[in-house]
């Protein structure tokens, strides 16, 4: 059984102690391995079951170009190398008068029926949704890795100007998806801005290129009366301030061996903020023991608690995480009082 | 001749100024500067000092790129003299993510900080073959092989370089060092691996110590 309504004091932090569950969500190669070892279908939905989550992820989809063009088309008009941080389409531009040819994306083109339909068949679970907004991504994509992180000296404008026009697509995105319904009872966000050992970018260039933006997107979900959970990777504890006072509700995923991640560093928050995440799955939940995963589970509740959704620290779970680990992270999850 | 020329290329280096790298550079050779003194004491030292501050957090990405940059822009203006002073690489390093691992941007920064070193550097790319990093050591002949990964699900295949080194009888030839997110000292000595550090200037400060010794 799915606890809806604990799941939901969570969120809004008035909690009085029952253990919430996120498993976040099987990686391809995760699914067969799990449905193997549980006899259950090979599906994530089967392993969801098994599982017995309380929360429930469901991206949007359903953006339909007239002209089938994808959202996002970072290697438009050129040809763009598979490298990750290849240059991207906007890598020479100067100013946004070179820009126009873009195909800028469009939220008309959104149709959210199927995703308002899977929300539905999901009432009996919190669900997280809306679009991911992962603007930081977004940006480098387009001009390529480097080239962005060089032009917040070189062309700082441009940059500016490229990221309101990307952020006021999204907030139109966000207005039109919550102008339908079911919605589930969360936006989640994924805007990743931290490595293992700090910040990609200082506090000051953050504060200045994309806490504006972030902000934006805060405020474009409460308007429209979500709680909004916002994902980043790696260590972010410099702007953890910040983002409580954009209106951050619910932080994901406290990855917990990145620099000043660990609970105990966060543990000073737990009055500002719930947290989602927060058990290490970089190295912690592939080798330990399913007892020593309970044990986990406690020693984070204990100081994070009450309000947080135990979950792994990356929603994604890889292959080489020992399914009877996941077992008894819910288990342990479900037991706490 | 004097060596503020050098420290003002240091510095211009540390602020990513390749505008200012390129006027001293000019200025360096008219005052007859070899270029020799020019790379080390000034593109080289400055990209060092970087490094520096990069590991102790007070620098982040953006400027270790604009560094880069105008480090390489001093570097190309030099080249041309530096062969005529018979100014070689101290070393040769061939890096690579590991098969299945898509991350670049550490082993980007690793290869800046080698080059800001002194280092030529074969650059692979990312989800290499462990064939592939035998082809290359096989080819360049390098002292080093630098291996990123950033995947537990990935770390394994450093693993696997080594052994494939080991299985065309190249491993002797070479020093492995390995670095990205979840790597550890203790896995590095687990997989028989020479080196291991946590960040992009403690690597090239350990590649410089592997040639040295
Ligand atoms: C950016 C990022 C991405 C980007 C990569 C973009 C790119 N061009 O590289 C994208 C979005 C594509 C991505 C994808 C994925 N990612 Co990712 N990613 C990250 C993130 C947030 C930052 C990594 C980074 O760039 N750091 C910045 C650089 C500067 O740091 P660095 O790489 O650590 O390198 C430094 C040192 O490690 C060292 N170093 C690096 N290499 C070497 C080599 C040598 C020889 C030496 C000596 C030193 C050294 O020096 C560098 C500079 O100081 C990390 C979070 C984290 N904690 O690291 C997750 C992270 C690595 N990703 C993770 C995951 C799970 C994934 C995906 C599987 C998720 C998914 N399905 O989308 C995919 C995998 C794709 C693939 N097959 O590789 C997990 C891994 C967990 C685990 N179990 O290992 C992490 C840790 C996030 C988390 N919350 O747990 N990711």
């Amino acid at each position: 059984m799915s606890n809806k309504q604990a799941a939901l004091d969570v969120i809004h932090r008035r909690s009085t102690g029952a253990g919430v569950f996120w498993s976040g969500r099987p990686a391809h190669d995760t699914i067969p391995l799990y449905a193997k070892e549980w006899g259950i279908a090979p599906t994530a939905e089967a392993i969801y079951e098994t599982l017995q989550d309380d929360c429930r992820y469901i991206p949007i989809g359903g953006y339909r170009h007239p002209e089938g063009l994808a959202e996002w088309n970072p290697g438009w008009g050129m040809e763009r190398n598979r490298s990750l941080g290849a240059a991207g389409c906007f890598a020479e531009a100067e100013t946004m008068a070179e820009l126009g040819n873009y195909p800028w994306p469009d939220a008309a083109y959104y149709d959210f029926s199927e995703t308002y339909a899977a929300i539905a068949r999901q009432s009996d679970k919190l669900v997280f949704s809306g679009p991911w907004c992962t603007l930081l991504t977004t940006l480098t994509n387009h001009f390529g890795m480097q080239n962005y992180f060089m032009m917040l000296y070189d062309n700082p404008a441009l940059i500016e100007a490229v990221t309101e026009r990307f952020t006021d697509y999204y907030v139109s995105v966000i207005h039109k998806f919550y102008s339908g319904a079911p919605t589930g009872e969360v936006l989640f966000i994924g805007i990743d801005l931290g490595t293992q050992r700090d910040l990609f970018l200082s506090a000051e260039q953050f504060r200045r290129f994309l806490l504006p933006s972030i902000r934006r997107l805060i405020a474009a979900g409460k308007q429209c009366g979500k709680q909004v959970m916002m994902h980043s990777c790696g260590s972010i504890y410099r702007i953890i301030p910040d983002l409580i006072d954009a209106g951050v509700d619910i932080l994901h995923p406290l990855q917990a061996q990145a620099a000043g991640m660990a609970a105990a560093e966060l543990a000073q928050y737990k009055n500002d903020i719930a947290f989602c995440g927060g058990i290490d799955a970089q190295s912690f939940i592939v080798n330990a023991t399913p007892a020593q995963v309970a044990d986990e589970v406690q020693r984070v509740y204990g100081l994070l608690g009450p309000n947080i959704i135990i979950s792994p620290s990356h929603e994604e779970v890889l292959p080489n995480v020992p399914a009877a680990n996941m077992l008894a992270m819910a288990s342990a999850a479900k037991a706490l009082r | 001749m004097s060596t503020e020329i050098l420290a003002n290329l240091s510095l211009a280096v540390q602020k990513g100024r390749a505008k200012d790298v390129e006027a001293l550079i000019a200025q360096g050779l008219a005052e007859d500067f070899t270029a020799q003194q020019l790379l080390e004491d000034g593109l080289l030292t400055g990209m060092n000092l970087l490094g520096v501050r990069f590991k102790n957090n007070e620098v982040f990405v953006p400027e270790v790129l604009i560094a880069a940059r105008a480090l390489n822009k001093g570097t190309l203006l030099l080249k041309t003299q530096l062969v005529e002073e018979g100014v070689k690489p101290i070393g040769t390093v061939v890096i690579g993510t590991v098969q299945g691992d898509l991350h670049d941007i550490g082993k980007n920064l690793v290869r800046m900080m080698l080059e800001g070193s002194g280092f030529q550097v074969i650059d692979l790319g990312v989800d290499v073959a462990p064939e592939t990093f035998v082809e290359a050591v096989r080819e360049h002949k390098p002292q080093i092989v630098a291996l990123s990964a950033l995947l537990t699900t990935t770390m394994g295949s450093q693993r696997g370089v080594i052994e494939a080194l080991e299985g065309a009888g190249l491993r002797g030839t070479v020093k492995v060092m390995i670095g990205g997110a979840p790597i550890t000292e203790a896995y590095a000595n687990e997989i028989g691996a020479d080196a291991y550090t946590a960040d992009a200037a403690s690597a090239a400060q350990m590649a410089k110590s592997l040639v040295a010794a």
